[in-house]
């Protein structure tokens, strides 16, 4: 009965319609051959630069279910792990998402790990090492994964770093794929498939968000992502016009220092 | 007015000062002929120039009869202020330049017509060009618009145009050719000469018979092709100019060599690219131009055009280009070159050498001893020949086949990779030179070879524990770059000292005190729920659940079961920089003091953990940090000791005392980090450490400090709020407080602000 519920439930973790997916480099090669050689893997990458994306297409293209779990400060062992409940009077045992993903041979994602508490990233150690194993302390279980298990953790490097966290052993079985923005056509053509406007206004969209990424030292911690031109596209092919679209969800969106709004609207009115 | 009675009243409005006698009158000489009421109307403003500088105020009496002569008296005052301001901004030379340039600067924005300063454009212009062209572009005030390709000199100010929208968009549009320059490698290319050989753009154009003419043509050709550039990529801009760009027409003189008639119909094409020049030869030689698709095609056409032209240019052929192509100016372009590449040399072999020392002993042996091995032997071959012999190179760099961008060194077959930071570095070079010189691996090896087995000598004179001192960078705004190693940061304790400072300031502040304790228990009360708790105000529902499904099961059901108010957990970790600089002396100097005795009531009742550091010091080999209270100190009688002990002592070198906190905060672990500088504001130095320099510098240090994850913020006891505290630290990151009975509700406001 215990593998039938959590059949039902990973089958919602199912990606059956292949994700659009835009490959940036041999990303895909990399995380099969670390996949078929049951090595964790590691995301890098600034904020709406296509992880989540990325994973998806992953794991469609193997036929795993992806199980993410986005991490947050609140989260706990027993959240990812699993834990009894009462059901009708009887102590029942679920299954946490990771137990889950590991029992069944799916994907694991976890989301932002540098969110997650210290003591909660723990249970991941064992798994991510040569072990592959799973303790479940209160079933008194040890879970070996089984081949067709990954884990996949992503966090973005431009704040914290989780590699210090890790021990050396641990550290070094990650594969890392370093994600970045897209060059400009591609990621032009990204922002026409998923935001619905034509390639011309696109590019002209990417080039903006490519010049505010150009803002660090000007004190913009971080730049458009490729998720904010999206929006942006929408808002333009619902009609608004492009240069409140972009003063709304980019200019707005990234800062309140009045010399850099202007900065950026200058930007804006540079293009459009 | 008689001499003596203008040195009275100057003596007057200068007290407490006591200037030198002869400075006074020889500035004063100049008034012997003017009337009383002009003088007293002049000398009135020399209370507020004075304390701000001396030689400014000398300057400043220089120039002011001249300026009454046509500006009203009642503008004098605003006169004076703009003045000031830019001294402010500029120093010295700003202010003279804006006093000698009355009309420019300040008569024509009477009269409505409003030019553009630099000044008051570079805060846009700045972030602008850094998107565009790249994030270290700096722009600076010039007499010509020139890029070396670090730093873009822009006119000082620009008043084409009546209104200010249109000259703020040639300043706009002067940029945006820059970044077509830069984007289209202008400076950069590197053209193939007769022999197919690559050269710099600098030595190709030495080798014509008329360089200007062919850097003119150059540069026109580029200038034509970054037009067409433009109106593809910011056709926004490019609709804008249209305008303006058809005023800016140069009018060319009424010769007519070719040369002249030609840079006219360039001038045009630059101006509206789609014209058809009538002149059916230049259209011929033009159409051709227009297809140049690089720098490179752009050079090839040039040559072939100064070659045509050099016999027939005249000594006056007018070759100037539309005002925001600006001009070449190569030499610094190479300069900037050279520099840049030494520079990556510089750091990629001192962190490569670091690096190997970091290996194994095992392997940084064998490494040495390769390396020695093939230094005997390149030496004595050397002295035979010039071509040196590659022996078993221990160390080399490889790339793995597979597309990976990552780099090995290759040590004994051992494939090592390397390090993130090195790998960037790596990738810079290749991007700069196409690769890596091997030169660079053996002296990275070489200087780890001999950093090994170096021990550290004791200093032999002192029993005290000698402490190395910290070195840092320092940010030099002008060459854009670090000054390496600059600075030298001492920490040193501080003595307690016993006194009622303490108890007479909690007397005063009583009342402050206690609304800080409310507002600060306020604070810590906001704090989340933490579940599964051994005890706390709730129960917490979800545990409860699961213990008691786990006895259920058979297990030992967990004991966790409530909800509390997590206040010790809030993670937030605060350094505190105090100014401990001589022009903190005075009323500045005791609300510094208070101020930190509220700050730790406050901190005490919140509980974050906070550490306290004062600053001082004079000139870059002795900035002193002084240890008040460690993070994890606790705020007791020693610390309070310390915190009476505090005093004004010499100056205020801000940026590397920055730089030792963002150091300190490295090994402290938090999930907020705040550093919160507490000052009279202004960072200067004995030596050049002031004005824009130092501003510059503090800046900078604080951008390094974000970007190594610290939050920083201000408090500034001043009589008032200055425009510079926004430039370094951005706005809304300081507040300033002239009392310190203000302090505790801005403070709080702050805190919150800050911390949630
Ligand atoms: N290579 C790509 N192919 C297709 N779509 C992409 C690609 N990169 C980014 N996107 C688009 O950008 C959006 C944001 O990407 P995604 O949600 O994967 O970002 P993320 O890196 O996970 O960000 P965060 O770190 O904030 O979670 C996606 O919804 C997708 O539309
Ligand atoms: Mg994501």
């Amino acid at each position: 009965m215990n593998k039938i519920a959590s059949k039902i439930r990973l089958d919602e973790h199912r990606i059956i319609c292949e994700p659009f997916y835009l490959p940036l480099g041999n990303e895909i090669a990399i995380a099969s051959a670390a996949y078929s050689s049951s090595l964790p893997l590691l995301l890098k990458g600034p904020t709406g630069c296509g992880k989540t994306r990325f994973m998806e297409y992953l794991a469609w293209k193997l036929d795993r279910p992806l199980v993410t779990v986005s991490c947050h400060d609140d989260l706990s062992t027993s959240d990812l792990v699993g834990r009894y409940l009462i059901r009708s009077g009887e102590a029942v045992w679920t299954d946490g998402p990771l137990t889950m993903a590991v029992r069944s041979g799916a994907i694991c994602y976890l989301d932002e790990i540098v969110e997650a508490r210290k003591d909660t990233t723990v249970v991941i150690h064992p798994l991510a090492d040569n072990r592959r194993e799973l303790p479940i302390e209160k079933r008194g279980e040890l879970l070996t994964a089984p081949p067709e298990f990954m884990l996949a953790v992503s966090y973005n490097p431009g704040y914290q770093s989780i590699l210090k966290d890790l021990k050396p052993s641990t550290r070094q079985r990650f594969v890392a794929l370093s994600f970045d923005y897209p060059d400009l056509d591609r990621e032009a053509e990204i922002v026409v498939r998923e935001g619905g406007i034509g390639p011309d206004l696109a590019t002209s969209l990417v080039k903006l968000g490519r010049m505010t990424r150009g803002l660090k030292e000007s004190g913009l911690s971080e730049g458009a992502s490729t998720r904010l031109l999206i929006q942006t596209g929408k808002l333009i092919s619902l009609g608004i016009p492009v240069h409140e679209a972009c003063r709304a969800s980019i200019t707005e969106a990234l800062t309140d220092d009045p010399e850099l709004l202007g900065a950026i609207d200058e930007m804006v009115s540079s293009l459009f | 007015m008689d001499a003596e009675a203008l040195k009275k009243l100057y003596y007057r409005l200068v007290a407490p000062d006591i200037p030198n006698e002869w400075d006074v009158e020889e500035q004063l000489a100049a008034y012997g002929d003017c009337d009383e009421a002009t003088c007293q109307i002049i000398f009135a403003q020399i209370p507020a120039i004075w304390p701000v500088s001396h030689s400014l105020c000398y300057n400043y009496l220089g120039m002011a009869r001249n300026a009454l002569s046509c500006i009203d008296t009642s503008q004098l005052d605003n006169w004076v202020r703009g003045v000031l301001d830019h001294y402010e901004s500029g120093g010295l030379r700003a202010a003279q330049t804006y006093m000698a340039e009355i009309e420019a600067n300040f008569l024509c924005t009477l009269r409505g017509e409003e030019g553009v300063t630099f000044a008051e454009t570079t805060k846009l212009l700045l972030p602008y060009a850094q998107g565009l062209i790249s994030p270290d572009i700096q722009l600076t005030p010039g007499p010509r618009i020139v890029t070396d390709t670090e730093t873009i000199t822009l006119p000082p100010l620009i008043r084409e145009f009546q209104n200010k929208e249109d000259n703020f968009l040639l300043y706009k549009l002067i940029i945006s050719y820059q970044w077509a320059f830069s984007t289209n490698q202008t400076l950069t290319t590197a053209p193939d000469d007769y022999r197919g050989h690559k050269l710099w753009l600098s030595k190709a154009m030495e080798q014509a018979t008329a360089p200007d003419l062919l850097g003119a043509i150059y540069l026109g050709l580029e200038s034509l092709r970054a037009t067409h550039f433009l109106v593809r990529e910011l056709p926004g801009l490019m609709r804008r100019c249209h305008k303006i760009c058809r005023l800016l027409q140069v009018v060319q003189t009424q010769k007519s060599d070719p040369v002249t008639i030609f840079f006219h119909q360039l001038n045009k094409l630059i101006l509206e690219p789609t014209l058809i020049p009538q002149d059916p030869e230049i259209n011929a030689l033009l159409t051709t131009a227009q297809q140049s698709k690089s720098a490179q095609d752009s050079f090839h056409q040039a040559t072939m055009l100064h070659d045509l032209f050099a016999p027939k240019a005249g000594d006056h052929s007018d070759t100037r280009l539309p005002l925001y192509c600006g001009q070449l100016h190569l030499t610094a372009v190479n300069r900037v070159r050279q520099q840049k590449t030494q520079q990556l040399e510089n750091r990629f072999v001192d962190e490569l050498a670091s690096f190997i020392l970091t290996l194994p002993p095992g392997e940084q042996k064998q490494l040495a001893e390769h390396t020695e091995q093939k230094e005997r032997i390149s030496d004595t071959q050397c002295e035979e020949s010039d071509t040196a012999v590659i022996i078993d190179q221990p160390l080399t760099l490889a790339r793995l086949e597979d597309n990976t961008t990552t780099l090995f060194i290759n040590l004994d077959n051992k494939q090592i990779p390397l390090p993130e930071s090195l790998q960037e570095r790596a990738s810079a070079i290749r991007d700069h030179l196409g690769h890596i010189p091997d030169r660079y691996l053996s002296s990275a090896a070489g200087r780890a070879g001999s950093g090994l087995g170096r021990v550290p000598t004791p200093d032999t004179h002192d029993n005290t524990i000698i402490q190395a001192p910290f070195l840092y960078d320092e940010w030099d705004f002008r060459r854009k770059g670090f000054r390496k190693n600059w600075c030298a940061v001492i920490e040193k304790d501080l003595s307690p000292t016993r006194s009622n400072f303490m108890a007479t300031t909690r007397a005063r502040y009583r009342g402050q005190i206690s609304k800080l304790h409310r507002q600060f228990e306020m604070l810590s009360n906001q704090e989340r729920f933490v579940r599964h708790q051994t005890d706390g105000t709730d129960i917490d529902f979800d545990s409860l659940v699961e213990s008691l499904a786990d006895s259920r099961a058979g297990l030992a059901p967990s004991d966790r079961l409530f909800i509390r108010l997590q206040r010790n957990e809030r993670d937030i970790a605060v350094l505190f920089l105090v100014d401990l600089s001589n022009s903190t002396e005075g009323w500045v100097g005791t609300a510094i003091k208070e101020a930190l005795v509220l700050i730790c009531e406050a901190m005490e009742t919140v509980g974050d953990r906070y550490g306290i550091y004062g600053f001082s010091g004079m000139r870059r080999s002795r900035c002193e940090i002084f240890r008040v209270k460690e993070l994890n100190e606790k705020y007791n009688e020693k610390t309070q000791g310390r915190i009476a002990a505090l005093g004004p002592r010499e100056y205020t070198r801000m940026g590397p005392a920055i730089r030792h906190m963002t150091h300190l905060f490295k090994g402290i672990d938090a999930r907020l980090r705040l550093l919160i500088t507490i000052t009279d504001g202004k960072p200067e130095d004995y030596d050049d450490y002031k004005g824009e320099y130092a501003i510059e510098d503090t800046r900078h240090a604080l951008i390094e400090a974000k970007s190594s994850g610290i939050h920083p913020f201000c408090i500034t006891i001043d009589q008032q709020a200055h425009e510079y505290m926004g430039h370094m630290y951005g706005k809304g990151n300081y507040i300033f407080v002239n009392q310190v009975t203000k302090l505790p509700a801005r403070m709080a406001d702050m805190y919150r602000i800050l911390t949630s």
